[in-house]
């Protein structure tokens, strides 16, 4: 019930519009029935001994009551603040650290946060009622903050939390001297503290191990094994031997114990192909950990299914071979004169040729020729070297083409040929684009060259290369990685379905839907042309390092309950009652009338 | 409706005719009639004696005494004369209220007397007063002016406001014989009734008060706070009613019926009160013969 939590000028302003509306009410009172009697003789004799003037008294004391309900009802709403006797109507910033770290459990059970928040409580109680009290968060989830009454910031701080997502700070609040700021932190992450504010810790050392890395990565020698990567910190201050589980679907679990010592880290590469295709769980146990989010981790493991892979070509034997050689490759060689859509082919792959017609499975493109669902390509330039690589594609992982030489090439400018959901893999100098890839399905690949007027087939790469073309336009990729927090993923207008099959709430920007997430887990981000795993980790050493604080430790772990009130109702709900009270005795006083 | 109301059935009419007004004094009339009177003459009634004079009537001699005591003594006897009766009539606003309205019943109720009246041979003056003497009917003796009387209550119509004091005065200024005098009227006079009677009380004329009322002037139905408007002055009461206020009107009125009523006895006079939902025959043939009115 707490609606609103006026000034006391504000609320003194409508407590006396209220009794004024009132007042104008009961002048407004339409005028009663005229009703036509023989004679108001006897009625004369009544009134007057039933002394009139007791009306009058009782219209009075009629409207004092109503005015007084209405008053005691915007009191009851608005909640002015007063200042106490004793008591400083002063100013007071509060910082509340919300990083990650504030999770930390403490040795009594609590967390750091729990401790943050009845500090604050203590910070605020040590203050008038009145105190204008700015209540800031280091993770910024308090969008605008500002000045409000303690109440109000007691309330505001009751919907705040530890958040995820981007790096403390205090916000560049106001540093003036007269206005009184407490930070209250752990010290793990917090920056910017300002020297005039007071620092509050709730630092605690406590054991700790997480995990800082985990990724699931095929072989690069067989891209049919897949092996995982994870990377094992200890916050502690003794070495550790943590157990890592890593399980797959249908429960099939493989452990290792790792040594990791004192504020170290360690990486284990663990062969996982045993496992079956889906979503991979790492997850480490440690007795007293103290931070539970970094002690699991999500991974998708793709699916390795037989690629049907149809070769339009009018003879290029290497790159034939190549494709042969692809393990999972079942190869389909057509040659560009007898070419027709077919429906049995999972990815076409075009050598100098290019269909009249969009194909309708994904396509990777060498030096396509001219045809009207294609951008118009440029003109012919040689002796063309690489200057730009996106080493982040899934297309170019674990590549290398920096000595990649094309002799020819009919490149296109980005800003001309590119459309907007394009990737320029690689481009040449002028702006030009070279390798491009096209996200919008049917998905494909354009090369600007044939593979005779480069050495990209010579390059060890290569076989690499054509793997990692055939599972990105095969849509067999990973799941999409993000952290802790905010998440944006590239799926416009998705539903988020969380790991126990609820929907989360999201957000639809341009190109994307954004979510927030507070813990590891494997979701789904559902469109009504797409689904895409996100695995959200927290993977952060600086998170999982709790113990790196300059702060002294908490003097006393004991958390001062909240004060309960002495009376049992809330004064401002008493008063409602009481108007409620006033307002049936108004009525047994005065409206209580003959009603036959 | 007026004619209706003043309309009496055949049967009604008949068992009127065997009543007869009457009145605890003895009347001044003039004309022979059947009430008794305080002039001798030649009733059945002996009164007297006293010594013959010349020119009395010799019929009356006692002849008895003259053989004992040789002298000329003559024998008196009360006289029966007709009765005057003044039926006064209030048509003010204030009776033209309730269902039906006193109005009406008041007229209803006066032409039933004087019908009983006329029937006995008595003389019947009809006067509507309201704030003064509004109109007048001629003081008249025989069954034959009954459709007269009648004519003069279908034409009368209530207005103006009630002073009985001022239609007592205006009425008795001119000589009129001792009589019966009849009031119909609700008595909502501001001026008070005391003063009012008292003007009849100089005359010492035998006075028979009826009090009409309407149900809703005793028990009013109201509701909420009214803006009570006097018919009469247009005078206005904002009024809160409330349960308590109700059960004071109500003992108010009671009050001030009762003071009305106690003045009539204190002076010997005849007082009914009635409402005007009391059955009309029971009135007539019941209620006015206990109260003495009627024989």
């Amino acid at each position: 019930m707490n609606l609103l939590s006026a000034s006391p000028p504000w609320a003194a302003f409508a407590a006396l519009a209220a009794a004024l509306v009132v007042t104008v009410l009961y002048l407004l009172k339409p005028p009663p029935r005229r009703l036509l009697v023989p004679s108001s003789l006897i009625w004369d004799r009544v009134l007057r001994e039933s002394h009139r003037s007791s009306d009058r008294l009782r219209w009075w004391l009629s409207l004092l009551l109503a005015a007084v309900i209405a008053v005691s009802i915007v009191v009851a709403v608005t909640r002015p603040q007063f200042t106490g006797a004793g008591e400083a109507a002063d100013r007071l910033v509060l910082v509340l650290d919300n990083s990650p770290t504030l999770a930390t459990r403490t040795t009594d059970g609590a967390t750091r946060w729990s401790h943050a928040l009845a500090k604050a409580r203590t910070t605020l109680a040590a203050h008038g009622p009145g105190t204008q009290v700015m209540l800031v968060d280091t993770m910024r989830r308090i969008a605008t903050p500002g000045f409000e009454y303690r109440d109000a910031a007691l309330e505001r701080m009751r919907q705040l939390h530890v958040a995820y997502g981007g790096t403390p700070r205090v916000p560049d609040i106001v540093q003036a001297g007269e206005i009184e700021t407490v930070v209250i932190s752990d010290g793990v992450q917090i920056t910017g503290v300002p020297k005039s504010a007071r620092l509050e810790s709730v630092f605690e050392p406590v054991e700790n191990a997480g995990i800082t890395a985990f990724e699931v990565r095929r072989l690069p020698a067989d891209p049919r094994r897949y092996q995982a990567f994870v990377e094992v910190s200890n916050a502690g201050g003794v070495d550790k031997s943590i157990d890592i589980v890593i399980a797959g679907v249908g429960g099939r679990r493989i452990a290792r114990t790792v040594n990791v010592p004192a504020g170290g880290a360690r990486a284990q590469v663990i062969d996982i192909s045993s496992l079956e295709a889906g979503p991979v769980r790492a997850s480490l146990s440690m007795p007293g950990d103290g931070l539970e989010a970094d002690d699991v981790a999500y991974a998708m493991l793709p699916m390795r299914r037989v690629v049907r892979v149809g070769l339009v070509s009018n003879g290029n034997p290497y790159l034939e071979k190549a494709l042969r050689a692809q393990p999972r490759v079942r190869l389909t060689t057509i040659s560009a004169r007898g070419f027709a859509e077919r429906r049995d082919i999972d990815v076409w792959v075009f050598d100098r040729f290019a269909p009249a017609t969009r194909p309708g499975a994904p396509a990777l493109m060498f030096r396509p020729n001219s045809v009207s669902w294609l951008p118009t390509p440029g003109m012919e330039i040689a002796d063309v070297s690489v200057v730009a690589l996106d080493g982040a594609h899934p297309l170019l992982e674990n590549l290398s083409l920096r000595d990649l030489v094309v002799e020819r090439a009919v490149a296109t400018r980005p800003a001309t040929g590119v459309a907007e959901r394009d990737v320029v893999l690689v481009g040449a100098r002028g702006d030009m684009a070279l390798v491009v890839a096209h996200e919008d399905a049917p998905r494909r690949v354009s090369f600007a060259f044939g593979l005779e007027d480069s050495n990209f087939a010579l390059h060890a790469e290569f076989p690499l290369f054509l793997g990692n073309a055939l599972d990105w336009l095969a849509g067999e990729r990973g799941a999409f990685a993000a952290g802790l927090g905010v998440v944006e993923v590239p799926v416009a207008k998705a539903r988020i379905v969380a790991p126990d099959g609820t929907e989360l709430p999201a957000q639809a920007i341009p190109g994307g839907t954004l979510f927030e997430v507070s813990e590891p887990g494997m979701f789904t981000a559902i469109s009504s042309s797409q689904r895409l795993r996100v695995a959200a980790n927290l993977l952060d050493r600086r998170v999982t390092d709790v113990n790196r604080s300059p702060l002294a430790p908490l003097q006393s772990l004991a958390i001062e309950p909240p004060q309960s009130p002495r009376f049992p109702l809330d004064p401002w709900v008493a008063l409602l009652l009481a108007s409620a009270l006033l307002l049936v005795f108004e009525w047994w006083t005065w409206n209580r009338r003959v009603t036959e | 409706m007026v004619q209706e109301s003043l309309l009496f059935s055949e049967e009604f009419l008949r068992q009127l005719e065997h009543l007869t007004m009457l009145t605890r004094r003895p009347v001044a009339g003039h004309l022979r009639g059947h009430h008794r009177s305080r002039r001798t003459g030649s009733g059945m009634v002996f009164t007297d004696y006293r010594p013959y004079s010349p020119g009395d009537d010799t019929r009356n001699l006692d002849w008895g005494t003259y053989l004992r005591l040789d002298r000329l003594i003559l024998r008196l006897f009360e006289e029966e004369a007709d009765l005057p009766v003044y039926i006064f009539l209030d048509v003010s606003r204030s009776m033209n209220f309730g269902t039906p309205s006193k109005f009406d019943f008041a007229r209803k109720f006066a032409a039933a007397l004087a019908y009983i009246s006329l029937i006995n041979h008595d003389r019947v003056s009809i006067v509507a007063f309201s704030d003064g003497v509004i109109s007048e009917m001629p003081a008249r003796r025989g069954k034959n002016q009954v459709w007269r009387a009648l004519h003069f209550l279908e034409r009368i119509e209530a207005g103006g406001g009630t002073s009985l004091q001022s239609a007592f005065r205006s009425f008795f200024s001119a000589r009129r014989t001792r009589g019966l005098t009849v009031v119909i009227s609700d008595f909502l006079d501001r001026e008070g009734f005391e003063q009012s009677f008292q003007v009849i009380r100089r005359f010492r004329h035998d006075v028979f008060a009826v009090h009409l009322m309407s149900p809703d002037e005793l028990d009013p139905v109201l509701a909420d706070e009214v803006l009570l408007v006097d018919s009469e002055e247009g005078g206005a009461a904002r009024v809160r009613v409330t349960p308590e206020l109700v059960k004071a009107y109500h003992d108010t009125f009671l009050r001030y019926c009762t003071e009305i009523e106690a003045f009539c006895r204190s002076h010997g006079w005849g007082y009914l009160r009635t409402t005007t939902t009391t059955p009309f025959e029971d009135l007539m043939l019941k209620a006015l013969r206990e109260q003495g009115l009627l024989r």
